[in-house]
């Protein structure tokens, strides 16, 4: 009894292992469900767009084999302690190629050890705080299967503070909400004025705590001090409450911020309030080159929608997967460690649709997470909200983007 | 400009004081005729203020909308009585307190799972853009909420003072043997301050959100604040929550410009401390002496 | 009218009534009287329905209520005056009496408020004032006005003449006299148990929870028994 109990369960995995025989596995994760949905789902709808793509074009040819991608979804609700199970839960499958995903940071510092130390490759996208990676560094592993696809804090922080002198201002006010994300997200601002030559003077720095609907004490605040600016680190909700407030007190200085700026239920919920706003983006719906024209049209047409809810996640969710799948061709594997020796020495280009990825990673140095890290100043744009989606917020952006494409 | 930003911070803050105001009355109501009051009040005026977003979501006109929603608050509040009240109150148990919770807290998980976490903004006719007045910044918006307020407690002060169904339920909060004695239903009593405290709760709802936005946990902030007004102004004065729903709002705005919008609950807290331990009937309530 | 069969109050493990019975005739009064604390006012409000009542059988004409609500009963038309008068002190008099008459049909109350006012012309005279700014004597004029409002059948008064000066004791038990020749059926509690049996036609006394002397009032009056214990200081 016992004999061909096992038996059969021997019998079953050999089937298992038949039938997967041919496929790539590759896990997409994030909050699908709750208020980082519109990031999560972007994510992992623009992720499937691309693997459907690959699929529908024969597979990738791994040692003569023509492989097709196999997704797992799972919906870690943005909550730290789903993210850690199915971490753990992914890094136990010993057939798992990769992974992608996660908005939430806190979910990442969760979850991704368990990654680490199975070494299964993942790469972050859309997270953007800086802890993501340097908690490896400051670890000083030696060796990382993580890398990050998106553009992180300091290059927003960067471009925020960059933003607010060229617009030839002197005066600023510095708003950033209490969790970890918008503290170090002043941290990051205030180096950066430092960086920049101290143009920029903090007039006011005032700190708002999640769930506040009133914002009127920090704009007075600002606004009897001279800001000419609100320079903002928070999320969606809170950050259309100080839009609708600034209104009130008609506030007409410029709100630049971090990418959550870009959010739907920032978007929605400030409504013609929000217009003007300015945020650094790595891809702006619309259809400036052809191929961006193809990846909107074909989303759209997809999944039924007049509008991308996060055209940042979706974009690079489905670099991300164009990138992985160039790692497995060039490993010629499946195996999730010869996948991250490839991503570390891509060879190829990679042409996605926010630009064409050279070398997008490098050999990890725990003295220097950027090795890990694919996004560079260039890669990312100003955007502006303009009645209810996302614009280029300089023109000189736009025209850049078509020149590249042509070239 | 300093006495401006202190005007302007008041205003600011008493508007909102008095939503407060309003949610603390639907304390007051069923708490004269039955001494107990619904712990979920919060969650009614989440639930009330999905209900009508939905509606306006199906097409139906604003001015239309309003009087639904309120309706579903009458249900909502009637439902709590029902479920959760009315057994406790004939044993004379004090098991309405976890009971009223845990209906909340279950609105709370239907909401989640109905209308999900967002948090969703609020459609209004009225105008958002600002006004001044002697160089205060107000949005008619905030002065619906007002006039809203107003209108609603005064309406209901004049059903308590002119209708014999109102005489009925002043007379069930005054002496609930002497009412029964007269006839009058105090079940029914109840029944009906309830179905008014769920009215009160969804005109809260209906008049914060577009201010706020709408989402689960809109009004955890609003009901602590709310319980205390209703504490520190007394159980059983409509004109003193107004006054402390006004003081309060005002206090909080003050304090989180002077002090960092950290210490904002901070007003609150402390007021409801003193309360309790200072005046625990309230500083408009009446000692509750009986003449014999 | 009234027939109470085995009636036993208790508040919890603590019995006040003790399996009494009695009756109350139609068109007469009859009376409870009894030291303080012997369960007359216990009865009372069993037979309205504020006390908790544990077993027995109350009748009003031949329809059992016992399981009635207080204010259903109050609709079949029996009306208690309470004890300590329970006058709603902050509402005015007129109001009090309106809602004296809260199950009446609206049309029939106007002329029963004329009427009262001029039985009772005090309450005229202070129609708007609020009721706990009345004299003691004025509130138990208010209180008896009030249960009259709701028509009642089988009227229950608690302890009218309590706390009054001797003037406004005869007042009260003139009314009472009044009522009972009107034709209107009384169940009176009270101490004063000179003046109670002079109204009545029928008594019981009480103590202890039960009923331990009963009679046509004539016959009480001049009981020894009662004289010694009840009658003997007057009033």
């Amino acid at each position: 009894m016992k004999k061909t109990l096992i038996g059969l369960l021997f019998l079953g995995m050999l089937a298992t292992s038949v039938s997967a025989a041919d496929t790539i596995k590759i896990a997409i994760t994030g909050p699908f469900t709750g208020g980082s949905a519109p990031m999560g789902a972007s994510m992992r709808d623009g992720a499937k767009l691309a693997i459907a793509e690959i699929n529908a074009a024969g597979g990738i040819s791994v040692a003569d084999k023509k492989m097709q991608f196999e997704v797992i979804e799972r919906d870690d609700e943005a909550k730290n302690d789903r993210g850690a199970l199915i971490a753990q839960e992914l890094a136990s499958m010993n057939d798992l190629s990769g992974v992608i995903g996660s908005v939430n940071t806190g979910v990442v510092l969760a979850g991704d050890k368990h990654f680490q130390e199975k070494g299964v490759t993942k790469i972050i996208t859309p997270a953007a705080g800086s802890a993501s990676m340097t908690q490896w560094s400051k670890a000083g592993v030696p060796d990382l299967s993580i890398f990050r696809f998106a553009a992180h804090d300091g290059i927003q922080s960067e471009m925020v503070v960059e933003e607010a002198i060229k617009r030839n201002l002197t005066k600023v006010a510095i708003m950033y909400d209490s969790t970890n994300y918008g503290v170090s997200g002043r941290d990051d601002m205030l180096e950066q004025i430092k960086k920049q030559g101290n143009k920029l003077e903090v007039v006011a720095s005032e700190k708002f705590n999640i769930g506040d609907k009133d914002m009127t004490a920090q704009l007075l605040k600002a606004k009897s001090a001279g800001a000419q600016a609100v320079l903002i680190w928070g999320i969606g909700p809170e950050l259309a409450a100080f839009a609708n407030g600034m209104a009130k007190m008609e506030m007409k200085t410029p709100l630049i911020g971090g990418w959550p700026l870009s959010m739907s239920n920032f978007i929605d919920n400030a409504g013609k309030n929000g217009n003007g706003t300015l945020m650094p983006q790595t891809f702006i719906e619309e259809p400036i080159t052809p191929k961006a024209k193809s990846f909107i049209e074909s989303y759209h047409k997809t999944y039924s929608v007049p509008r991308i809810a996060s055209p940042v996640s979706a974009a690079q969710g489905y670099d991300a997967v164009y990138i992985f799948a160039a790692a497995v061709k060039q490993a010629q594997s499946r195996d999730t460690r010869k996948i991250k020796e490839a991503l570390e020495d891509l060879r190829d280009p990679v042409e996605g649709v926010i630009t064409t990825w050279k070398k997008p990673f490098s050999k990890w140095d725990p003295a220097n997470e950027q090795t890990h890290e694919a996004f560079r100043r260039e890669q990312v744009v100003m955007g502006m909200v303009q009645d209810g989606r996302v614009v280029f917020g300089n023109d000189s952006d736009r025209q850049r983007l078509i020149k590249n494409a042509i070239k | 400009m300093e006495s401006l930003i202190i005007s302007q911070m008041a205003v600011s803050g008493a508007l909102m004081g008095l939503v407060y105001a309003l949610i603390a009355y639907g304390f007051q109501l069923t708490f004269s005729t039955s001494k107990s009051i619904n712990f979920g009040q919060g969650e009614l005026v989440m639930l009330s203020a999905f209900f009508s977003l939905t509606l306006l979501d199906w097409g139906v006109p604003y001015w239309l909308m309003v009087p639904g929603g309120l309706l579903f608050g009458v249900f909502l509040g009637l439902a709590v009585e029902r479920a959760g009240v009315r057994l406790a109150l004939e044993q004379k148990s004090e098991g309405w307190i976890l009971l009223t919770i845990i209906i909340g807290l279950l609105g709370f998980s239907a909401a989640e799972n109905i209308w999900g976490r967002d948090d969703r903004p609020f459609p209004t006719p009225i105008s958002a853009d600002a006004l001044q007045f002697f160089g205060v910044n107000v949005t008619p918006l905030e002065i619906s909420v007002a006039i809203g307020v107003f209108a609603l407690m005064g309406l209901i002060e004049l059903f308590k003072r002119k209708t014999l169904l109102g005489k009925a339920f002043e007379a069930v909060s005054a002496d609930r043997d002497a009412a029964e004695l007269m006839g009058i239903s105090a079940t029914r009593t109840v029944m009906l301050s309830y179905g008014l405290s769920g009215l009160v709760a969804a005109m809260a709802g209906i008049l914060v959100s577009p201010i706020t936005t709408v989402g689960p946990t809109m009004a955890s902030a609003l009901i602590l604040k709310a319980f205390s007004v209703a504490v520190v102004a007394g159980l059983d004065s409509g004109f003193g929550v107004v006054v402390i729903g006004i003081f309060l709002g005002a206090l909080e705005s003050l304090t989180s410009f002077y002090l960092g919008s950290g210490w904002r609950e901070a007003p609150g807290l402390i007021l409801l401390i003193l309360a309790l331990a200072v005046r625990p009937n309230g500083v408009f309530g009446k000692a509750t002496i009986r003449k014999v | 009218m009234l027939e109470v069969t085995d009636l036993t109050v208790a508040y919890g493990p603590i019995e006040a009534v003790r399996s009494v019975s009695f009756t109350v005739q139609a068109g007469t009064v009859a009376t409870l009287i009894g030291p303080n604390g012997a369960g007359k006012s216990s009865t009372l409000n069993a037979l309205s329905g504020v006390a908790p009542q544990r077993c027995g059988r109350i009748l009003l004409e031949g329809q059992d209520i016992s399981r009635w609500s207080v204010h259903r009963r109050v609709a079949a038309g029996l009306v208690q005056v309470p004890e300590g008068r329970l006058v709603l002190a902050g509402m005015s008099v007129r109001e009090n009496l309106e809602l004296g008459a809260y199950r009446r049909p609206r049309t029939e109350v106007a002329a029963d408020l004329e009427r009262m006012e001029v039985r009772f012309p005090i309450l005229r005279e202070r129609r708007n004032a609020a009721a706990g700014t009345l004299s003691g004597g004025e509130q138990q004029m208010l209180a008896i006005a009030r249960g009259l409002m709701a028509r009642p059948k089988l009227l229950l008064l608690d302890e009218p003449s309590l706390g009054l000066a001797p003037l406004l004791v005869r007042t009260v038990f003139e009314i009472v006299t009044e009522l009972r020749n009107s034709g209107l059926t009384i169940l009176l509690v009270e101490q004063n148990a000179r003046q109670a049996l002079n109204v009545s036609s029928f008594g019981y006394v009480i103590e202890n929870g039960k009923i331990v002397i009963e009679g046509p009032a004539d016959k009480l009056r001049s009981d020894p028994a009662i004289i010694r214990t009840y009658l003997g200081q007057g009033v």
